[in-house]
């Protein structure tokens, strides 16, 4: 990075001084508050994206939000958090482009709330509580700077009601192959065909390398989640997706995945409009779309084939319980189509 | 051809253009809706915009206007503050003292700023003997934020400054031929920003241009409407972005009305085969 933003309240911060270290060649800007940067008019989310800034900051106010209806993998109470806000990677079809004004990256340092709140918010539950890292970010992505794994999965032996879900495209795992698989946690992988992971989902690692991290986390004992979401149409894509689910199934020990998540392409309205303007020169973008209520989605004829091919697909290796659709109807923008 | 300048340096004193319109080539012009000495060359456009920042802000919203190719801004001046007199400094942020308000304009990459200190601009409104460590004193760079950030965002405009005054050299003793003799060493590194910062483009620049022309030569032969017209560039958009081409203008134009062409149109963007695997 060549500019680090960090708010002046905590600058003493333990983590703070850790990143600012880290990252001593930066450039070091004083700030007031983070949204100062990262919510000002007139940046360029495109433009950004080819060099951003890291932000640190201090989360204030809500760090725990329920997940929207209907979302979860199986458990009764599902809540997410973001620790970071934005992703290294630039998926075309990523609605983080049409949420936030800034590409510059924030990471929040103040883990220990972050830890305070799940514990308090799991413990106001009778059941075990999921929690969902990795709308607003890629969950181990910026791992190797931030840590946050680590210090997550310390604290976690203390919290016997929490469950976690680590949601990701990155084959930074190693802070998980470092130590002792905790079954509470699940390292989940957004997948995608490989033709569409080069087309459209820039800089992220290959089909393959996300194949083999999980093949590694499973050796090592790590509940692993598969995350069919967003299901990309074309007019080749019963092909594409046929090959891609031999080559998923056949290097994975279906039976020990711990869940599967098919999802297809949306995004809110005014969020498809933002990215239009941004990438006019998109191919996913300017595929046929149609409006459903507030979101954009393929039109029924184009999309309702792949996505039931793709549901006996992943049904015929991931049995019934174990397998969660997301649905569309529900509100934005959590629901929508994910950063990882 | 008149020039297409694609960057704006804005200087507020003569004494501050001189040596960079020396190096950089830069010809007088003028231009009738541009009060302000202007020099120009085919890619850089120049202002004195004078003392200020309501004179800084007024002139560059006109220099933007007058001058619509340009997509980034240098402003290069003198400010007072407590570090070494002369040396050159990149402002992070902007802080317009008699508002509050503050901008980030995004900072070029070190690279081409190298070994270049960074610090606050304050933007006072009268010089200042006040100076405080973490940031230096100015008289314009609020101004410039304020009409180039709508206009250009936040990647369209960099500040950078010479220490003349502070307090060691009082802003009284700085003589006029101080301030062009201050900015010469630095004028490599100048040259280098704004070779820089003349090659920001508009992202999908080619894309949009092509499409543009191509909306252009239908509308110039059949009628339409405003919301006609962003409808066709949207299709003439997702022409070009799913198939690689737009289709010949001189099919569409034997269609008697804007419906008519839209329809064409839409049928044949809906029609485009979508494949992943040859791409």
């Amino acid at each position: 990075m060549d500019t680090v933003y960090f708010e002046e309240s905590i600058a003493s911060h333990p983590q703070t001084l850790r990143l600012l270290e880290r990252q001593s060649a930066a450039r070091h800007v004083p700030i007031k508050r983070y949204t100062d940067v990262f919510n000002a008019a007139g940046q360029n989310f495109r433009e950004q994206k080819a060099r951003p800034a890291l932000i640190l900051a201090e989360k204030r106010g809500k760090r725990v939000l329920p997940t929207p209806p209907g979302y979860g993998i199986g458990g009764e109470h599902n809540y997410y958090f973001a620790h970071m806000l934005n992703c290294v990677y630039d998926c075309r079809y990523c609605f983080l482009q049409g949420m936030y004004r800034s590409a510059h990256h924030v990471v929040f340092v103040n883990f220990e709330d972050f830890f305070e709140d799940i514990q308090t918010t799991a413990a106001a539950n009778e059941h075990p509580s999921w929690f969902f890292s990795g709308y607003d970010c890629d969950s181990l992505a910026l791992d190797p700077l931030t840590g946050f794994v680590d210090a997550m999965l310390d604290r976690l032996a203390t919290m016997d009601k929490v469950r976690l879900e680590l949601r990701t495209k990155s084959v930074q795992i190693r802070p998980l192959l470092r130590r002792a698989a905790d079954t509470r946690v699940v390292v989940a992988f957004s997948l995608s065909p490989e033709a569409i992971v080069s087309a459209e989902e820039h800089g992220t690692p290959t089909l393959k390398r996300r194949l083999d991290a999980l093949k590694r986390l499973q050796a090592h004992g790590w509940p692993i989640g598969l995350r069919f979401d967003p299901i990309i149409a074309s007019d080749d894509a019963l092909a594409l997706y046929a090959e891609f689910f031999d080559q998923v199934f056949d290097e994975l020990d279906t039976l020990a995945v711990h869940s599967a998540t098919l999802g297809s392409f949306r995004l809110p309205r005014a969020f498809h409009s933002k990215l239009v303007r941004m990438y006019p020169d998109s191919r996913l973008l300017a595929a046929p779309m149609q409006r459903h209520g507030d979101m954009m989605s393929y039109p029924a004829e184009r999309e309702q084939g792949l996505m039931e091919y793709c549901r006996s697909r992943i049904a015929s290796a991931v049995t019934a319980e174990r397998l969660f659709e997301c649905v569309t109807d529900i509100p934005a923008p959590a629901s929508t189509t994910a950063g990882s | 051809m008149p020039p297409l300048p694609r960057m704006c340096i804005a200087t507020a004193l003569a004494q501050e253009s001189r040596p960079i319109r020396r190096y950089l080539r830069l010809r007088r012009a003028d231009h009738p809706s541009l009060p302000c000495p202007l020099y120009v060359s085919q890619d850089v456009v120049l202002l004195e915009t004078g003392l200020g920042k309501l004179r800084a802000a007024a002139m560059l919203a006109a220099s933007l206007c007058a001058y619509p190719s340009v997509r980034s801004v240098l402003n290069v001046g003198i400010a007072g503050g407590t570090g070494k007199q002369g040396s050159l400094w990149l402002g992070h942020a902007v802080l317009d003292q008699g508002s509050g308000r503050r901008w980030y304009p995004d900072l070029p990459a070190q690279r081409e700023l190298p070994n270049t200190r960074h610090t606050l601009v304050e933007t006072v409104d009268a010089p200042s003997t006040d100076y405080r460590p973490d940031r230096i004193y100015d008289m314009e760079a609020a101004g410039l934020c304020a009409a180039a950030i709508p206009v250009l965002g936040t990647g369209g405009i960099c500040c950078l400054k010479v220490l003349s005054d502070g307090p060691e050299a009082p802003v009284e003793l700085v003589r006029s031929n101080d301030v062009s003799a201050l900015l010469e060493p630095h004028l490599p590194t100048i040259n280098k920003l704004v070779s820089h910062l003349s090659q920001r483009s508009e992202p999908a620049h080619a894309h949009r241009t092509a499409v543009t022309s191509a909306a252009v030569a239908i509308t110039d032969v059949v009628h339409h409407s405003e919301s006609e017209k962003h409808y066709l560039h949207r299709l003439l958009a997702r022409h070009l972005a799913l198939a690689g081409t737009l289709p010949a203008d001189t099919e569409l134009v034997r269609y008697a009305s804007a419906d008519v062409i839209a329809a064409q149109l839409q049928q044949r963007v809906e029609a485009i085969a979508i494949h992943y695997k040859a791409s």
